[in-house]
């Protein structure tokens, strides 16, 4: 796949794939196109060129309906995005009921079980996001793409607009879901959650996959400069 | 005058033009009228005491609840009788637009000269300035350039707004288009004239409005997408 | 002279000042709605004819269009149907609804604008249809942040009801100038007629906060002390 912003090419020939179950992780530096990745698979972003294949579709095809791929794959925001005009149930209610057509109360019920899911305070449920911490909003983010069921969820950065304390509270939640076995890519700076969790680390370097492999195997004894640099300023910001 | 009467476009032009040069004319010295009453009801706002504010925030309210042809009928018919001084029509309309607009020029001002930041202000008196002297020096500067599109927008709607002089006589514009309007039963033609003279005022004010409101403008006070008043 | 009679005319006036209020209000959101979907969500041509018109309606004064559409418009008409009387009422009440539709497609528009991009992108990303995006996530978030503007457009066509006047329209300020031709009590009358009308912008702001009170949700709209 390939990604253009006028004269910036942002993705380089990217290619790899996510198989059912497995979580697999995303790092690099900033600017590298990991995040211009992320919102090509749902073409939130059009990709110049390549194929996406989703559970035997070709996403990019012109006669696919791309609501319905988006319905099937979750996102999850750097910044939630949680509406603003809705509480948390009713967040997480909006999309089983206006995108699936589900009756209300069969919604209501998928919503309170994705919340309880991602653990948020009972007394929480009816407020709205800018009543909600960070943390809060994040998880009921979560829990807004595990209501439509998703075969995926993509997570953009989930917890860089978050203070330790309050990211710590998502991550507990995102390694459930991996131990679950729900399908997650993950764009993260959290190298923590990339050990525990990840069956499989990509470097993304210039637009390009420029390292990947086994967390350990990556984390602890990368093979190329660019990757060992990368994560040596990462722990020094993390000490 | 018959009914269907043929003018020719030139003398419809002059007289149309004429017209414009009392909207221009009218809508000038409205907009310094209201900018010598409405800068100082700002600071009143602003700065004064809680008597002087709430004189006037009665002022502003007034003048902004009440309709323009209302407050030439006020000042036009109630005023003569009322206290004996009677006012020539050209120059009722003027003070009657002039003070309508000094209402809504104190508001621009007040709300620039609120976002001029405490930091500017902390600053001036650690300087040693007195409250005069920031006032003069520091904050009107600021509020006033910042001021500029939003006064520009104003002033759009005072030109607008000459048109209603014409209910106490004053031959503008539209009354100039009313009356070709009368004398040659072609509405289309004449108002359509009047209505293209109109936009040749008014749009390159509004984009430049719009093009500074981008520039130093504040949030809320400028800017072609404005709320009216 | 009667007061009772002078007050009776007038409320005779306010009652035409007040329909005409509402139903160009009504009238001119419902268009403007079109506008503003038209300029904020289409492109080509119907984005074209939607700018051209909000350009030309607030490039022009409210009362050169009361004037086209009494005067001009009921010639057109008579082109087909040689009989037509054009009632001035209905002449004002559409020259109303037509300005209004104008200003009121803008801070729509402005209020579409404001929603931050994070939104639209969270509902594409749920599989919502453009339609669905504004009906559930854009004009629940708009309406309220434009609650404010819609206060200040109906005190302005309260107050700019008063142009129909020189259209012959029994409202308020024409019952005035012929209450007062009738009794000579010229300054009282339009002392009492420029009361009416503060009076009833200052129920409209009053009763609009009151509205943007109950249906304020934090982190959407702030509300002024």
């Amino acid at each position: 796949m390939k990604k253009k912003f006028g004269e910036k090419t942002v993705l380089e020939g990217v290619s790899f794939s996510v198989k059912m179950g497995e979580t697999k992780v995303i790092i690099g530096p900033s600017g590298a196109g990991k995040s211009t990745l992320l919102r090509c698979i749902n073409r939130l972003v059009e990709p110049d060129e390549g194929e996406i294949i989703f559970d035997g579709i070709n996403v990019l095809s012109k006669d696919v309906d791309i609501r319905k791929i988006r319905a099937r794959i979750g996102f999850v925001f750097q910044h939630f995005n949680l509406f603003k005009h809705l509480t948390a149930v009713e967040n997480v209610k909006i999309g089983p009921k206006v995108v699936k057509g589900l009756s209300d109360e069969e919604a209501e019920r998928i919503a309170i079980k994705a919340l309880k899911a991602v653990h948020l305070e009972e007394d929480a449920f009816e407020k709205y996001p800018a009543e909600l911490s960070g943390g809060q909003q994040q998880r009921v983010a979560i829990a807004r793409a595990l209501a439509m069921e998703p075969d995926i969820i993509l997570f953009d950065e989930p917890t860089s607009a978050l203070d330790p304390q309050l990211a710590g509270e998502v991550l507990d939640v995102m390694r459930e879901l991996a131990r679950k076995k729900v399908t997650m890519l993950v764009v993260t700076h959290e190298i923590g959650f990339a050990l525990n969790a990840a069956d499989e680390v990509l470097f993304f370097y210039n637009g390009r996959i420029w390292e990947r492999g086994e967390p350990r195997e990556l984390l602890y004894k990368p093979k190329r400069e660019e990757t060992k640099s990368f994560l040596k300023r990462i722990a020094d910001l993390s000490l | 005058m018959l009914m269907g009467t043929a003018v020719s476009l030139n003398v419809a032009m002059g007289m149309l033009l004429e017209g414009a040069k009392m909207t221009v004319v009218l809508s000038v010295l409205s907009i310094i009228l209201g900018l010598l009453v409405g800068l100082p009801v700002a600071i009143m706002e602003t700065y004064g005491g809680k008597v002087l504010r709430y004189m006037a925030m009665l002022y502003e309210g007034t003048l902004r609840g009440i309709p323009l042809l209302a407050i030439y009928m006020v000042i036009f018919f109630s005023m003569p009788l009322l206290t004996g001084i009677g006012l020539p029509a050209f120059w009722a309309a003027v003070i009657g637009l002039g003070m309508r607009s000094s209402a809504y020029q104190s508001q621009i001002f007040r709300s620039t000269i609120q976002a001029v930041g405490a930091g500017q202000i902390e600053a001036a008196y650690s300087l040693g300035m007195s409250k005069l002297e920031t006032l003069r020096h520091i904050v009107l500067p600021q509020a006033m350039r910042m001021a500029v599109p939003a006064w520009m927008n104003e002033y759009v709607i005072v030109l607008k707004d000459t048109s209603i002089a014409l209910a106490i006589g004053i031959v503008e514009l539209t009354r100039q288009a009313q009356y070709l309007v009368s004398i040659t039963g072609e509405p289309f033609r004449y108002y359509g004239l009047a209505a293209f003279l109109y936009l040749v005022m008014v749009l390159p004010l509004t984009y430049l409005a719009g093009a500074l409101a981008k520039k130093y403008g504040i949030k809320g006070t400028g800017g072609t997408s404005n709320v009216r008043i | 002279m009667d007061y009772g009679f002078i007050l009776g005319q007038l409320a005779k006036g306010l009652e035409v000042t007040l329909e005409l209020t509402i139903l160009g209000f009504l009238g001119g959101f419902a268009l403007g709605f079109l506008l503003a979907i038209a300029r904020t969500y289409s492109g080509g041509i119907s984005k074209a004819l939607a700018v051209a018109y909000i350009e030309l309606i607030r490039g022009t004064p409210m009362l050169l269009q009361l004037y086209i559409i009494g005067f001009g418009l009921p010639l057109l008409i008579r082109e087909y149907l040689p009989n037509f009387v054009m009632n001035p009422t209905i002449a004002a009440l559409l020259g109303i609804m037509l300005n209004s539709a104008a200003y009121q497609a803008e801070y729509m528009r402005g209020a579409f604008n404001s929603i931050e991009s994070g939104q639209i992108e969270a509902a594409l990303s749920l599989g919502m249809t453009k339609w669905k995006i504004i009906r559930h996530v854009v004009f629940p978030q708009a309406f309220r942040i434009m609650l404010p503007s819609w206060t200040n457009e109906m005190v302005y066509l309260l107050k700019y009801s008063s142009l129909a006047m020189l259209l012959a329209v029994p409202e308020l300020m024409y019952m005035a100038s012929i209450t007062a031709s009738e009794t000579f009590l010229y300054a009282q009358i339009y002392l009492i007629v420029a009361g009416i009308y503060l009076v009833f912008a200052t129920l409209i702001i009053q009763f609009m906060r009151l509205v943007e009170l109950k249906i304020h949700i934090p982190g959407v709209t702030t509300i002024k002390r």
